[in-house]
This record gives C-alpha cells, structure tokens and sequence, in this order.
C-alpha cells in the first residue's frame, strides 16, 4: 500500500464504500480513540468531543465515495475530525480558554483513570495554547499530518501552518519550564 | 522556513511521551455513530429517490411514448452529490468546477449555521472542484482530495462519480 497503510485498512473502506456497514463499523472502532482525544484536546471537553467525533463520521461516510487510496486515511478522517472541532466552536460561540482554570478535560485525565504528574503537566500546558495553535500543534507533531495535509484543515498556507507550529512549540516550552 | 524550524524543542519531546494514548473503543459511542450513519443514508436515500421520480417525470412528459418502454442508461445516470464546506464569516460562497466551466455565478450555495451546502447532479466521471469565498477566496474541499498541482494552479479537490450498477424493470407505455 503505497501511503504507508495495511492492506487490511484499505480493505475496509473499500468495503465500507461499497455499502457494508459492518466494515463500516469496524473503521469506527478502529479510530474512534485517536479521534476522541484528539477532539477532546482541541475543545477542552469530552461530551463536546463526543458529539465532535460522532458528526465527523457521519460526514467520513458521506465522503468515503472522494477518499483516494494514496492518501492516508487516518490523516484523511483526522482532517475531517478537525473540521468538525473548528465548526462546534463556531456554533457554540465558544472561545476556549487560555486559563485552565475549569478544563474539564485536564480533569478528567487527573481522575480516571489516575495519570502522572508528566501527563497532567503535557495535557494541561496544551490545553492552554490558543485554538489555532493548539490545532497546528496538535496535528503536525500528535496526529502526524503533513503541511499539505493540514492545509486542507485551515484553509492556511503551508508557511503560516510552518509559523503556528513554531509558536506552539515556544509557548509550550515555556509553560513547561514555568515552576 | 527551514526542516529545523519544524523540530520539536527537546523539553517538549520529552513531556509528548506521557501524552495519554488514544481511549479504548467505546461501543456505546460506536453504536451511536454507526446509528447516526444509517439515519443519515436514509435521509440521503429518500432525497435521491426523490430526485430520480422527479427526473423520470419530467421524462416521461417531454419524450414520446412507446409502446416498449426505453431502459435509461445506469451509467450515464446523474446522481446527487452533496458539496459543503464550513466558511461562517462569509457572505457568499460559490462552486466551481470544471462540471460548470469554473463559473462563479452557475453554482451558488446556501449557509445554515456557517455551513455552507449546494446538492449538484453530476454523471459519472472525475470531477475538478473548488470554492470560491466572497468572490475572492479559493478554498478546496476538507473532506476530498487535493487536486495535485499539475491538475490546477490554485487549491481544488478531486471527486470521481461512480456509473450507478442498479438494475431497473421496464414496463410497456400504451401510446
């Protein structure tokens, strides 16, 4: 498989293309995980990225009939995902928030189940990065898309995706080396 | 922008590697998924039914009866393909493609909620397309495939039209 995925993958959305709902199902749990933390990182809760994640394949599947096979498909689906954040934050007239003062998700890392001091400090240090960032950040260095990729996200060029990154990066350094 | 400026500050990389990893399936959300999906397939299903009952109508009052019903062509059977992109600080956004000689004013679109959406019947075939925001803005569709460069100087998406396989009865038309 030329874009790096098992022909077991491909094998799927082929099926899944054609109408079978149980290759559908299985593409679902598959990356259901990845979409759901991805969603909930770029929105700051889990219910909001549960309804994120559910809409974002409702539209996968409407779409499979435009997936080429030499692009990555997980790249593709996270794409969409991203998408789908971006439009639930526009709907709810939410700007997430740059203090972590109620991040719900950050939380719940802490609870359950019980994760170490290194994850909260990760997850809540990108938490507290600005959407745009954040979802540079999140998708160039944690989900792994190329630029060209994520213009397809933003609608930016590639050099101002390069910029945002960059800033990412320098902001969570700093609040990393914050005592 | 150098590969350097894309590398990740050591303080960084070090902290992504306790990054929680991807939550297990959770079958509740995928059976609500896969619930939403054939909702929507229904809805979608009902919409092109719709649109082929209209579309026989409107055949059957402009072309001559025979007594031998024609067979229409299922590969030459437009179907209804859904364009839609998110733009919500727009005032008008318009498709185009080389279905409409990339003719700003042949396909506007509607918005709701900063969606905006245009159903289009197109035959089979593999389809260039854009969007363009405000009259100005060329944007390509986040769900499709990018167009490469040798296909279009500015961003596009590729969609191909599979010929529809459905067979279909013919009945005898008194003339």
């Amino acid at each position: 498989m030329e874009n790096g995925e098992g022909s077991a993958l491909i094998d799927l959305v082929r099926r899944a293309r054609s109408g079978d709902m149980a290759a559908f199902t299985d593409l679902v749990r598959q990356h259901h995980g990845r979409c759901i933390r991805y969603a909930e990182r770029a929105l700051g809760s889990r219910a909001d990225a549960e309804d994120a994640v559910q809409r974002a394949f409702v539209r996968m599947h409407r779409a499979l009939g435009r997936y080429r096979e030499e692009e990555r498909f997980s790249s593709w689906l996270v794409a969409i995902v991203a998408n789908e954040c971006r439009a639930m934050r526009r709907q709810s007239g939410r700007r997430l928030r740059h203090e972590i003062a109620d991040d719900e998700a950050v939380q719940r890392a802490v609870a359950d189940p019980p994760v170490s001091d290194e994850t909260v400090r990760i997850e809540r240090a990108i938490s507290r990065l600005d959407p745009l960032l954040r979802e540079a950040f999140l998708l160039r260095h944690v989900e792994g898309l190329s630029y060209r990729e994520m213009e397809r996200v933003s609608g930016a060029r590639e050099s101002a995706l390069k910029m945002r990154v960059m800033r990412a990066c320098e902001a969570l350094r700093a609040f990393l080396e914050e005592r | 922008m150098s590969d350097e400026d894309d590398r990740i500050p050591p303080t960084v990389a070090e902290a992504m590697r306790h990054l929680r990893p991807p939550t297990e399936p959770d079958e509740q959300q995928v059976a609500a998924i896969v619930g939403a999906v054939r909702r929507d397939r229904r809805t979608r299903l009902w919409g092109g039914v719709t649109l082929a009952a209209a579309a026989a109508l409107v055949l059957m009052l402009v072309k001559p009866v025979s007594r031998q019903a024609e067979l229409p062509e299922p590969d030459t059977a437009a179907r209804s393909i859904v364009f839609e992109i998110d733009a919500p600080n727009a005032h008008q956004v318009a498709l185009v493609g080389d279905f409409n000689a990339w003719d700003a004013s042949a396909h506007p679109m509607t918005a709701s909620a900063g969606r905006w959406e245009l159903s289009v019947p197109l035959t089979p075939g593999r389809y260039t397309y854009a969007f363009i925001v405000d009259g100005e803005s060329w944007r390509a569709d986040p769900t499709a495939s990018l167009a490469s460069a040798d296909d279009f100087s500015r961003p596009s998406s590729v969609v191909v039209i599979t010929p529809v396989t459905t067979p279909m009865t013919s009945t005898s038309v008194r003339q």
